[in-house]
């Protein structure tokens, strides 16, 4: 899921804005400039798009993926 | 009466097209060529090109000399029987046209030496070859780009997050569109004598690539009058349990094997034949069992692979799978050397609409492409889906087109596209339930094995008695914040809609399958059963019922069944 957003590396361009496919990021103005940030998390889904977009390198996206409900598990055999 | 203007955004267009991946972009450039005003609505991005912009960008095509009919026999023999011959006849013989399309276009396949196209034959079957695209593993990227330049160059008109709730109809056919804007919430409406739905099939939230499709096709569909059908089909595969990859289909026909807790390659025992190196439908069944019995967790094991191979598939070229190997490794992950955790994961339906060889559904002035389309009982082959969503889409882009240009001028009921705002808007900016946790709800009733993949008819009567409190306590109390979150509920209610049709159709088909396994009815049932569970509604009910296939009319009759490969022990 994606974790970070380095605010001193982010140019405010908003690509990342642009090419999420879940709508997670967002720009918001800043005592910097315009920064990108994180809207809503729950919604990543891990594709890394935004971090292999990004020009400035400012994202970084964590490889694990969201924890889902089990579609099997293993006490069935141990009841 | 208030004007169409006075209600949102009014988008006038001859051919509309619902969905911006590849079978959208497909048929809006065919659709051209008989209009001048053709739109694609995205709910994500613009011009990112839906699933395929994430796939390996492989496609299966009757390249000769493998002809249409020698693909449709494998399919025949793959998907045990329930083939639609006629459509995927009609989808092979015109593959090898849509391939060169691309390869004019400027996407590039993989050569051989002697500078054939690199064809891999899939899953042990004679004749289905998977054509690589270029570059190996991330090649999706290139082929939405040529498609989207052909779109810009066409003129094609393309909007991005707009979301379609609802399609607008007139005499009984469909002549439009509302939805909204996910970002700054503005109703739009399109007015459109011909729809093309595009947008993927079903899916639960699960995985980086099938992030967007939530059943979007079934509930639009549904509502629009058309049929739907493979509703019991679900797309259940292994995946490593804490990150994604792509491309085990290349992995396992190189060496790598599935292991139990015990260090047991557990797939041996259940087909000798074919071993680990089958549809993950097979695979997750077997896991399921293992674990039932105390054998699990699952490893994937890729130390019998040779060093060449493991370099062939080791992910470069800059895309996300070689930044996902990368991070991996910089955690004291090794994807090659450790043995990693692999699990199945319950995905998404592979319900569509049905439509015809022309891509018409029983909708006048609604048609489907690609994955929006019911197609399979849920068995893939590596490519499949790039040579589904190609050809499709450039057929119901060209019938649609036609269509469009033989209709006349359309008349947009007002008050009911204020009806249809009205009930949209109904959740917003209201606090409720988040739709994320009626979400996760629906996850846990719908995920567990003895539902998606050992199904059992008290396994499905619980599940869908679990769907009945959500329908009664947490649909009508989800709130949405913002236009972001609007989007959400939406799709959760989608989501709801194709997993009810999931657990009533797998609980309506008392026999075994394809990727349809019931543990209490573990047969097959030729005489009841090799047909197609039909959905449709009337007002408020859903309808099923069976559609037993053609196979008298067929010219190749079923006689061989790839599940025969497999011995699974009865239920205890």
């Amino acid at each position: 899921m994606i974790e970070t957003i380095d605010l001193e590396r982010c140019n405010g361009c908003g690509i990342c804005v642009d090419r999420c496919p879940l709508d997670t990021l967002r720009l918001r103005p800043s005592p910097e400039g315009i920064k990108a940030f994180i809207a809503y998390p729950d919604d990543c889904m891990t594709c890394f798009e935004c971090e292999v977009e990004c020009p400035a390198k400012a994202i970084s996206v964590h490889p694990f993926k969201e924890e889902l409900p089990p579609t099997i598990n293993y006490t069935q055999g141990k009841k | 009466m208030s004007s169409l203007e006075s209600q949102g955004k009014v988008i006038e267009t001859d051919v509309l097209v619902i969905g911006g991946g590849v079978s959208g972009l497909w048929a809006a450039n065919r659709a051209r060529a008989f209009v001048d005003r053709v739109t694609i609505v995205d709910k994500g991005p613009k011009d990112w090109g839906g699933q395929a912009s994430m796939s390996g960008g492989a496609m299966d095509a009757a390249v000769p000399p493998d002809t249409a009919d020698d693909f449709v026999k494998d399919l025949v023999y793959y998907y045990d029987g329930l083939c639609d011959q006629d459509f995927w006849g009609e989808i092979f013989s015109r593959s090898f046209d849509r391939m060169r399309d691309y390869q004019e276009l400027g996407y590039e396949f993989i050569t051989q030496p002697d500078g054939k196209l690199k064809g891999i034959p899939q899953r042990g079957l004679d004749h289905i070859k998977c054509y690589l695209g270029k570059p190996f593993g991330i090649g999706g990227k290139n082929m939405v780009r040529v498609l989207v330049d052909e779109a810009k160059r066409l003129g094609i008109h393309r909007v991005a997050r707009i979301v379609i709730t609802d399609l607008l109809k007139q005499n009984g056919s469909v002549v439009g569109a509302t939805g909204f804007h996910s970002v700054n919430g503005e109703f739009h409406i399109f007015k459109a004598p011909s729809i093309i739905i595009a947008v993927g099939d079903g899916g639960w939230k699960t995985s980086y690539h099938h992030n967007t499709c939530a059943g979007d096709a079934a509930y639009l569909g549904l509502g629009a009058g058309a049929e739907l059908s493979n509703c019991e089909f679900a797309r259940v595969w292994n995946v490593p349990k804490l990150f994604a990859w792509e491309g085990q289909t290349y992995l396992l026909p190189l060496g790598a094997k599935f292991i139990n807790a015990k260090g047991e390659s557990f797939m041996d025992k259940y087909s000798p034949i074919l071993g680990a190196n089958t549809d993950p439908h097979y695979v997750t069944r077997a896991m399921a069992i293992e674990a039932r019995e105390g054998r699990g967790p699952f490893f994937l094991d890729c130390s019998p692979m040779k060093p060449e191979d493991r370099e062939l598939v080791t992910p470069k070229g800059g895309g996300w799978m070689e930044l996902n190997y990368k991070k991996l490794k910089a955690l004291g992950m090794n994807f090659f050397e450790d043995r990693t955790e692999w699990t199945a994961q319950m995905r998404r339906t592979v319900m569509g609409i049905r439509a015809d060889m022309q891509g018409r559904t029983v909708v006048p002035g609604f048609f489907a492409a690609g994955r929006a389309c019911a197609t399979d009982p849920t068995l893939y082959i590596g490519g499949l889906s790039l040579c589904l969503t190609a050809v499709t889409g450039y057929i119901a882009g060209e019938t649609a087109g036609r269509y469009a240009a033989s209709q006349k001028a359309i008349d947009i009921d007002t008050s009911l596209v204020g009806y249809q705002k009205q009930n949209l808007y109904a959740p917003f900016e209201k606090s409720g339930i988040p739709s994320k946790e009626v979400l996760r709800e629906i996850q846990k009733i719908v995920f567990p094995f003895d539902v998606s993949i050992l199904k059992t008819e008290a396994g499905l009567k619980k599940a869908l008695a679990g769907l009945e409190r959500i329908r009664e306590k947490s649909l009508p109390r989800m709130g949405a914040p913002d236009p972001h979150y609007l989007m959400k509920l939406m799709e959760v209610k989608s989501i709801f809609l194709m997993s009810e049709l999931f657990v009533r159709a797998s609980l309506m088909r008392t026999e075994s399958r394809a990727g349809h396994y019931r543990e209490d009815h573990p047969l097959r049932d030729d005489s009841t059963w090799l047909g197609q569970i039909m959905v449709s509604q009337k007002g408020e009910a859903i309808n099923l019922r069976v559609e037993l296939l053609p196979v008298d009319r067929y010219r190749i009759k079923p006689t061989r069944y790839y599940s025969d490969n497999f011995t699974f022990p009865p239920a205890r």
